[in-house]
């Protein structure tokens, strides 16, 4: 970007809580139904029609907060938002607008490393409150006419307002992407921006280096991936220094993205602006959290990723390229955990074998799709660690767990890939071994232990790779202590 | 059958058809024939379905023949103000807004009333979305009071109040916003019961100002009134404002409370100026009854009195406002057929069917959300006076079991008499400051005046105290026969 | 309350009806003369008073549980609608 300006960016990320029902009905949602079946008289707002709050998505909602370390509002409000708008059923909005649900707190992000295998630099984007509201039905525009389905109307939505904390695209993708995974960690959204169950808008301001007050924001609209975002937010701060160079002055307003044309047409100015009108939604009562609530939804808050990443990085030595695999998905680093409650002796093997082999075999399915449980694998390494079985062959054994769930042993067994080792022959090449470098064996029997590395080197290429590293090891110190 | 039995308590419709001296069926054709001979003078009813609400009728005497009936009151009438569900039945809150829709499903108090084996007679007339006192704001046509078709017979319950007056059905719903239960049931001369906001299930009922509206009912009698709130009354699911506590047995209550001298507050900001002088008579002569049988009687102060119509106008409005922005010509109301684009829709279809009462409403309402130094600051600031006013009852109730009033400060007008809206706003006077503080109220027959025209006398309760005002009310109704009297038709 | 400040072009904007210049000049009487009336509340001292939204309070909060139970069907929304189209309700093109 210019150096002369400094650029501020504030998200508004709108996104669809995973409840079983709607905010205010207890109408099932699923995506891709067909139109207007996921409907009942109060999500069509039909009169006489009054809302019953979703408790799962308040719930929910507070477990988000916990994760992002806001205040959890004891006592909470519903206001209506009063719009006209042909996918609002009632013509106005449920939502929350000055008892927020959650407030403060902060989003920490990792910036992209400068190669695949470093970790990048964190920061942590401050929010300014999350609320809950309910969603309004869809829109689709024909040539002649526009038609609605109302099966997402009134599905709980979380609104992520973060404050002006952002300065560049790279942090808003870094952001989005923190977002959806955390978000995804805890169940509370799948947050898949293709099916709107994540949108975002962006309010982007510049203003000059060294500058206190906050320039005119300009807020954008219709930014519908994560990399329409940035690419939108790119084109804005262009469009903007374009403005104040040539010497005009950047007018408050709503645009929207077109990412096909890749450009922003004005919608509104602020004179337009909306007057919504909020009052008290006379149809509900407050709701009052009480304390023993939220600490159990804070408890429910697992080991967030970046700290897993650290406690990975510290105390099982794990790099970066595997953690960055790991830590994001829950079920992968529950995979790690579990394996390693039950053989805890090669974490950087068993965290290998998930991020590589057990992730390509999954493919696209989840992991709990997958044949291949943690005692599987925990087995797998240990017979490996053991020299029962090369590593070469671990890896066909492994292929044929995933696809049968059958346990390795068995698999071994039965395919005969167990190793089998001529353990005279083998005494004989490590004594063969020993009389001939006298000097890393004496050098190991006076205790330097990465003396072995030497002989375990040339054993290994004596017997050209096909006994396992474990079973020489054993041997070579047997005939070493003897 | 003869029409007589219409305007006998309702203990005798029960005894009617337990004892086999009639069937559900001839009680209804009853109704119905009553009804068409009224009609055309009184014109209470916007719809009515004779064929629908005969096959109930003969469904209830099925039952009862097998002797399953499922309550003791399976297979009694009952009209519903047309804003009220009932599946299948139109429901046109008396606009042309609604002109053609037809409900999908039933209210909650519709379903109870059902599932009492109740027969539901026809949707009655009203003033529009419940906005006004007269019935003259229905979108379709005007209901005569038949005491004097001349007349207005109150409202917003219009049709509801002249229909039970009139005997062409025993009992009716309505609902209550700021009066609209009590003024028409004191202008009509019958019976007519607001319970405490929460008692009653607003599901179905079709909104005008949620933190206010309660439905209640119209009956000849106080105790056929106590027997139809048992049905209706009690928390529901499906409403998270309907109130989460037990319901008392109302007719056991009263029971209990025969012979009981309570204690009555008399306010006497409710006697002043504006108040008619034969009304006034009326009541003080039911205060004096009271004295007689040994009540105490107190003066009480109720100085909030006039901060409850702007007050009331306000929050009502506000909420009006957001209410009735669903009614749009999209998805289920009248859609303009000369709109082009999605605006003309809205704006059209609003312009061309909302009547000019509730366009007024819409706009006060729209005003005291968007002016002042935020959105919603005079809103806010008529709940703070709300509370004030609530304030002021409980103070009274400390010292007073009941608060007795006139029900409205005049009889019934001619039709067409009141001439601006804020006159008839005004004479809201004695029922809106009840409806904020959400207290229970009923309205009995109390008097006529010279000209035989009834007068109301209104009862307040304590909240959720239903059964002291409804003891209280029969008190006075054992003691006097103006429930008995038939208006001249 | 200042009730000089009645922009009736804004409020009709806001409820979305047209109006008349006759009616825009009898309804903002109408209008101004109610709030004439309702300008008695401005004073009233009501300092430290919180607003009072419903008559009573509910002891505990009023939520359901997250408990899917079935939908209508398309017929509610179908029946009293103006236009359907492949299940979906059809509206004037929105630009």
């Amino acid at each position: 970007m210019d150096k002369k300006y400094e650029v501020v960016i504030g998200l508004e990320v709108h996104v669809q809580l995973k409840t079983r029902t709607k905010l205010f009905s207890r109408v099932p949602y699923f995506f891709g139904e067909p139109p207007n079946t996921l409907i009942d008289e109060v999500v069509l707002g039909l009169p006489g029609t009054l809302p019953v709050l979703n408790q799962a998505a308040v719930l929910k909602t507070v477990a988000v907060g916990c994760m992002f370390g806001c205040t959890i509002a004891r006592k909470c409000k519903w206001d209506r938002k009063n719009y006209f708008y042909p996918d609002a059923p009632k013509n106005y909005q449920i939502s929350q607008l000055d008892q927020p649900l959650c407030s403060g707190g902060f989003v920490e992000i990792e910036l992209e490393g400068a190669a695949r295998n470093l970790q990048g630099i964190h920061r942590k984007v401050a929010l300014n409150r999350i609320h809950l509201e309910e969603d309004v039905g869809k829109l689709t525009h024909f040539a002649d006419e526009s038609r609605i389905d109302f099966n997402r109307a009134g599905t709980p939505l979380i609104e992520i307002v973060s404050e002006p904390d952002m300065h560049s695209p790279e942090e808003v993708f870094a952001y989005l992407k923190s977002l959806e995974m955390h978000l995804r960690y805890i169940d509370a959204s799948d947050c898949d921006m293709e099916k709107g169950q994540m949108r975002c808008d962006a309010n982007v301001s510049i203003r000059p280096i060294g500058a206190t007050k906050l320039g005119t924001k300009v807020e954008l609209k219709n930014l519908n991936s994560i990399s329409g975002v940035c690419n939108g937010i790119r084109h804005e701060i262009q469009r903007q220094i374009c403005v104040v160079e040539s010497g005009e002055t950047i007018v408050q307003e709503t645009r929207r993205w077109d990412a096909e044309k890749n450009t922003s047409t004005s919608m509104r100015s602020k004179e337009n602006a909306h007057d919504y009108r909020y009052f008290t939604d006379p149809d509900l009562f407050p709701i009052t959290l009480s304390e023993a609530q939220i600490e159990e939804q804070r408890r429910s808050i697992p080991e967030l990723p970046f700290a897993k990443q650290e406690r990975y990085f510290n105390e099982l030595h794990l790099p970066y390229t595997v953690t960055s695999v790991l830590c994001p998905e829950k079920s992968l680093s529950d995979f790690l955990e579990a394996t390693l409650a039950i053989y805890p002796k090669n974490p950087s093997a068993s965290a290998n074998w998930i991020a590589n082999d057990l992730l390509r075999e999954c493919g696209h399915q989840p992991l709990s799709a997958s044949q291949v449980t943690p005692q599987h694998l925990a087995d797998l390494v240990r017979l490996v660690d053991e020299g029962v079985l090369s590593k070469q062959n671990a890896k066909e054994v492994f292929v044929e767990v995933s696809r049968t769930g059958i346990p390795p042993q068995q698999v071994m067994r039965e395919k005969g890939l167990e190793v089998k080792i001529d353990h005279d022959a083998l005494q004989a090449l490590c004594q063969e071994i020993i009389a001939a470098f006298p000097k890393p064996v004496a050098e190991y029997r006076a205790g330097k232990e990465k003396a072995l590395n030497v002989l375990k080197g040339q054993l290994m290429k004596k017997t050209q790779g096909k006994v396992p590293i474990g079973a020489l090891e054993q041997a070579l110190i047997a005939c070493l202590k003897g | 059958m003869k029409e007589e039995i219409l305007f006998q308590p309702l203990k005798d419709l029960i005894d009617g058809l337990s004892e086999k001296r009639f069937s559900s069926v001839e009680l209804t054709q009853t109704c119905i024939d009553r009804t068409q001979a009224c009609e055309p003078k009184i014109k209470a009813f916007l719809s009515f379905d004779r064929e629908k609400t005969l096959a109930e009728a003969r469904a209830s005497d099925e039952r009862r023949s097998k002797g399953q009936t499922l309550s003791e009151l399976d297979g009694i009438p009952i009209g519903l103000k047309d804003i009220f569900s009932e599946k299948g039945q139109p429901l046109t809150c008396a606009s042309r807004m609604l002109e053609h829709y037809v409900s999908p499903y039933d209210a909650t108090v519709v379903s109870r009333l059902k599932a009492s084996g109740m027969v539901c007679w026809g949707r009655l007339n009203m003033d529009e979305f419940a906005m006004g006192s007269t019935s003259e704001n229905s979108a379709f046509h005007v209901t005569c009071n038949p005491w004097d078709v001349t007349r207005i017979p109150g409202g917003s319950s219009s049709g509801s109040a002249a229909a039970v007056a009139a005997g062409e059905v025993p009992l009716a719903l309505g609902t209550d916003t700021g009066g609209s239960i009590r003024q028409p049931a004191a202008l009509c001369g019958v019976v007519g019961i607001k319970p405490t906001y929460g008692r009653v299930s607003r599901y179905g009922i079709v909104a005008f100002a949620s933190s206010l509206d309660q439905a209640g009912v119209f009956t000849r009698t106080v105790s056929g009134a106590a027997q139809i709130l048992q049905i209706l009354c009690g928390p529901d699911l499906k409403d998270a404002t309907s109130a989460r506590r037990p319901v008392p047995d109302f007719c056991a209550e009263m029971q209990k409370n025969v012979g009981r001298r309570w204690k009555l507050g008399v306010p006497e900001e409710y006697f002043r100026e504006g108040l008619d002088s034969e009304v006034k008579q009326s009541i003080e002569a039911a205060i004096d009854f009271y004295k007689r049988q040994g009540y105490l009687i107190q003066p009480i102060q109720l100085q909030t009195l006039e901060y409850g119509i702007p007050a009331y106008y306000v929050i009502a409005s506000a909420e009006a406002s957001s209410n009735l922005a669903r009614y749009d010509g999209i998805r289920y109301t009248y859609r303009s057929p000369s709109a082009k684009t999605v605006e003309e829709v809205f704006a059209r279809s609003r312009s061309e069917r909302l009547g000019p009462e509730v366009k007024r409403r819409i706009l006060l309402g729209l005003y005291v959300l968007s002016s002042g130094k935020y959105d919603s600051y005079f809103y806010d600031k008529a709940q703070k006076v709300r509370r004030l006013i609530y304030d002021d009852f409980q103070k009274a109730f400390q010292s007073v079991d009941a608060i007795v009033t006139p029900t409205s400060p005049t009889v019934a007008t001619k039709i067409g008499e009141k001439s601006t809206p804020l006159s008839v706003y005004l004479s809201d006077i004695y029922t809106v400051s009840v409806s904020l503080a959400g207290l229970p109220a009923l309205s009995i027959p109390c008097g006529f005046t010279a000209s035989k025209l009834p007068i109301g006398l209104q009862l307040i309760g304590k909240p959720f105290e239903e059964s002291t005002i409804l003891s209280i009310a029969e008190a006075f109704e054992s003691q006097h026969d103006y429930w008995q009297q038939k208006p001249p038709l | 309350m200042d009730s000089s400040k009645v922009d009736i072009d804004q409020l009709a904007r806001f409820a979305c009806i047209r109006f008349t210049e006759e009616e825009k000049a009898v309804f903002s009487r109408q209008l101004q003369e109610t709030m004439d009336c309702c300008s008695k509340l401005e004073a009233i001292n009501v300092e430290g008073v919180e607003p009072m939204i419903h008559a009573f309070t509910q002891e505990e909060n009023v939520w359901g549980a997250d408990e899917p139970k079935p939908c209508a069907p398309m017929e509610m929304l179908a029946k009293n609608a103006p236009e359907m189209k492949e299940g979906q309700l059809v509206v004037p093109k929105i630009l």
